[in-house]
């Protein structure tokens, strides 16, 4: 299992919210990123918080800056919704690109990325909603609801060819109150692509809840590691105890 | 870039973070020439064969650039080159990804697809694994590049594998699911790995300063 660091950035700025609202400043992102990566981190995702909603990406100059000195893949996400886009994060040393919104609204576009830049380029990002008994898809940071359920979603995804699907719970986001273990099994058990669960990990009895019910391909953590609750080296020490396969 | 030092070049065919490999270059301190253009190519000291993405397409644009069999004669004139990742897959005859495409046959053996069982076992395969030595070319292991990696986790992202016909050419390699499938070969001048040492932290970072001290 991949233990990811994953840096919503603002203006320059990791922030953190809970439920992805209520945004408070953590620190600078290239910092935290050398940080986490010192730490053990497997990989580093970038999310741009708000460039779908106002229709930009300043991420880039970050990038360029963080593949300097950090030698694990960079997933970089937010507001892509051009080959042009996906072509500047490429070349600013982005090995993943991560697609919600743009995909939301032309499905093709993971297709077309795929095809060019292969499967392994293309992280599906879904910020699902629990509503009711099953889950719907949101984009722009959880603002806006697409009608989609999360589970055919996920595999349409799959079949356009994106190479992994990162699935965020917008309700257990921020709120270390554990995964939404049930959402992230259904997922992971209906697609023959790597989850990377995210959202709602708070103690090392998230990680042990969610391993006893499946096995996501990676975990993406942001609150455990901006709020110092836990540091990697204990989170993969956690993991190996739990049999699980990690880099250490 | 000084004059009188040996210089690296990468391959730039379009396909790839070509970033990544100068940084983790520029972070050993040493100089790279990130080109496309065949002369430059042919005169550097040793050369970087990356790539992402699929095999024909890599294919493709090598045979678009006139890199094709620019490549060949790179590599018959014994000067050092490591592919990484689709960049071994390439040195392979043939692959059956999307189709049939013949490859630069440097090495006898076919890409073929990762069999695993879902569930569990996910494909694309990404992650790090554990880096086995091929016990038959222990000897030949010890004395590569990659030789302090035995052990070592390295990241990787695929879901293609080389099956090697020689396995006098093989380094070593990775299980996954049901597969043990070879993950670094050595050919004369030529190493492939199907990892990414650019994105392995430090110790995939020594396989390129091992490459650098190869060369000089």
């Amino acid at each position: 299992m991949r233990v990811i660091a994953r840096l919503d950035v603002k203006n320059e700025f990791v922030i953190k919210g809970i439920h992805l609202e209520g945004l408070r400043k953590i620190g600078d992102p290239n910092e935290l990123a050398l940080q986490y990566y010192l730490q053990g981190a497997d990989e580093i995702i970038f999310m741009d918080a708000v460039a779908s909603l106002y229709d930009r990406n300043n991420l880039f100059s970050i990038i360029r800056k963080a593949c300097e000195d950090i030698l694990i893949p960079i997933t970089i996400g937010g507001g892509l919704r051009t080959m042009e886009d996906v072509k500047t994060a490429l070349l600013a040393g982005a090995d993943k690109i991560a697609i919600n919104t743009a995909a939301v609204k032309r499905p093709a576009f993971i297709s077309e990325v795929a095809e060019k830049y292969g499967s392994q380029c293309v992280v599906a990002s879904i910020e699902a909603k629990k509503i009711g008994n099953h889950w719907e898809a949101y984009i722009d940071n959880g603002r806006e609801k697409t009608g989609l359920e999360v589970l055919d979603w996920a595999i349409k995804l799959q079949a356009l060819g994106a190479g992994e699907i990162l699935l965020t719970s917008v309700d257990q986001e921020g709120t270390r109150q554990g995964f939404d273990i049930s959402l992230i099994k259904s997922i992971n058990e209906a697609v023959s692509i790597p989850v990377i669960a995210c959202g709602g990990a708070g103690t090392d009895l998230h990680f042990k809840q969610l391993i006893q019910e499946t096995c996501p391909s990676a975990i993406a953590l942001a609150s455990v590691l901006h709020y110092n609750l836990m540091p990697i080296s204990i989170i993969k020490e956690k993991l190996l105890a739990m049999k699980l396969q990690v880099r250490v | 870039m000084r004059p009188n030092k040996k210089t690296i070049a990468i391959l730039d065919y379009g396909l790839g973070n070509l970033r990544s490999i100068s940084n983790a270059f520029k972070k050993l301190g040493v100089d790279v020439l990130v080109t496309s253009n065949p002369t430059e190519v042919m005169a550097s000291n040793g050369l970087i064969f990356p790539g992402v993405g699929a095999f024909g397409a890599a294919c493709n644009e090598l045979i678009k650039l006139n890199l094709f069999s620019l490549l060949k004669e790179y590599i018959n004139s014994r000067k050092p080159v490591l592919g990484i990742c689709l960049g071994m897959q390439l040195l392979f005859t043939d692959s059956e990804e999307n189709g049939y495409h013949i490859g630069l046959d440097v090495i006898k053996g076919s890409v073929k697809k990762l069999a695993v069982t879902f569930p569990p076992y996910k494909l694309p395969h990404i992650g790090w694994n554990r880096i086995n030595v091929y016990s038959d070319n222990r000897k030949k292991f010890d004395e590569s590049i990659i030789k302090h990696l035995e052990q070592e986790h390295q990241y990787f992202i695929h879901s293609y594998y080389v099956q090697c016909d020689e396995s006098e050419h093989v380094l070593a390699t990775c299980d996954y699911g049901d597969n043990s499938f070879v993950c670094a070969v050595k050919k004369n001048n030529v190493v492939g790995v199907q990892f990414h040492p650019e994105k392995s932290g430090e110790a995939g970072l020594k396989v390129l300063k091992e490459f650098v001290e190869y060369i000089e």
